[in-house]
């Protein structure tokens, strides 16, 4: 062992402080949900319209669609999570879970796809998109930072997916167009959309963090 | 002999989790064994990877640094050794990024102290001090002051955190860094 590795030994062990060991990956994930919806909510009810008058239909009629959309958000969640803890790889697990994440926006895309187009006049959806998305995926990034994510891209991504899912979550509760095509363009798109700018984000944001932090 | 020490290795191995835990609890004894154990398989693990010998030091060091940041993601469900070996994996990469077609050569700690402090015997050393200071203003704030509250005011690393509002291993790393981007940037001026 050269002498400088003994002295950084040395050096590291010194009064060393004990630390908290990080939650896990499922309560990491459970605690970005609640906060993400939380936040969703309480933007939606002080920015927005609020909360669309016949909210229930989301719960009746389209449950399998929250049910979906909740899923896909939370499993994106522990994912994410699972990224931001160093491995040696990629394990079967993290692609299985982050798959199923984005498989179930492809069929909630899938199927809205061949409807008619939009109507104008809710182009602000997306604006509202954005805004319910910032602070839940803020608050994402600095709780994945404080762990040490290797994969920051992919966790960039995981983490885009599951705070879209949420906002896209909140925007149905929010929004009463049901037209498929607006769905589709102002709705759930823009949560792909996100995830793949979250990777590019994860790679900066992350990958910064996690340097500072060290 | 050998299935002896290849039982000896087992048996470390099978205490690197255990050690790590304690080591999250704070106990230096454990965590000090834990470092000097695994150094000679990350050594394995570069050269392995066709590492020069001049490399390995700085690597493994900057893996150390590293397992020191991270020791609270460890999990005791997690394989102990996926998990080294991730944060090995991912410093290699970033050092191959860094340092992939740069010449080694080295510049000795002391001797940046001493010119750091200003402390030159001869014109030539004197010169070489200003290059030093020149190379210390290039650093970022923080890195500048870690080093000349350490290094040139003698205080300790808990003594400087206190000062700068950072954490000790902060400061540590910090310290260690910006040795290391001086030495670089001394290097590219042709030291």
């Amino acid at each position: 062992m050269s002498t400088d590795t003994d002295k950084l030994i040395a050096q590291l062990t010194q009064d060393l402080k004990p630390v908290k060991p990080m939650a896990g990956a499922g309560t990491l994930a459970l605690i970005l949900s609640t906060l993400s919806l939380t936040a969703t909510f309480a933007a939606i009810t002080i920015f927005t319209k609020g909360i669309r008058t016949d909210w229930q239909v989301m719960l009746g009629e389209h449950v399998c669609q929250t049910a979906g959309i909740s899923m896909a958000g939370f499993l994106a969640a522990y994912a994410a999570f699972k990224l931001s803890v160093p491995d040696t790889r990629i394990r079967t697990v993290e692609r299985v879970i982050l798959g199923l994440a984005s498989f179930i926006w492809v069929l909630l895309i899938a199927g809205q796809l061949g409807a008619e187009p939009p109507e104008a006049g809710y182009r602000n959806c997306l604006t509202d998109f954005s805004l319910l998305f910032i602070i839940p995926f803020a608050a994402g990034i600095y709780m994945a930072s404080h762990a040490a994510p290797v994969w920051s891209g992919w966790a960039g991504y995981a983490l885009a997916l599951a705070v879209g899912s949420f906002s896209a979550l909140g925007m149905r509760f929010a929004c009463p167009n049901e037209q498929p095509a607006h769905l589709l363009v102002w709705h759930y798109l823009p949560v792909l959309a996100f995830a793949v700018v979250g990777i590019g984000l994860g790679q900066i944001l992350l990958k910064q963090k996690k340097s500072s932090r060290a | 002999m050998a299935s002896g020490e290849k039982i000896d290795k087992k048996e470390a191995h099978d205490a690197w989790p255990e050690l790590m835990l304690a080591a999250q609890r704070g106990d230096a004894v454990a965590y000090q064994r834990l470092l000097r154990e695994i150094t000679p398989p990350l050594r394995t693990f570069l050269r392995a990877r066709f590492f020069a010998r001049e490399h390995i030091d700085d690597i493994v060091q900057e893996i150390l640094l590293a397992i020191h940041a991270a020791r609270h993601t460890y999990r005791p469900e997690q394989p102990f050794r996926n998990w080294m070996y991730g944060v090995a994996r991912h410093k290699m990469i970033d050092y191959l990024r860094k340092y992939g077609r740069k010449t080694a050569n080295e510049i000795n700690d002391d001797e940046l102290v001493t010119f750091m402090r200003d402390t030159a015997n001869t014109p030539e050393e004197a010169m070489l001090g200003k290059d030093v200071k020149q190379a210390l203003a290039q650093l970022p704030e923080k890195q500048r002051e870690v080093l000349l509250m350490t290094r040139v005011e003698g205080l300790s690393m808990a003594e400087a955190g206190k000062k700068l509002g950072m954490t000790e291993t902060a400061v540590k790393v910090t310290a260690h860094r910006a040795t290391k981007r001086m030495k670089e940037w001394l290097l590219e001026y042709g030291y």
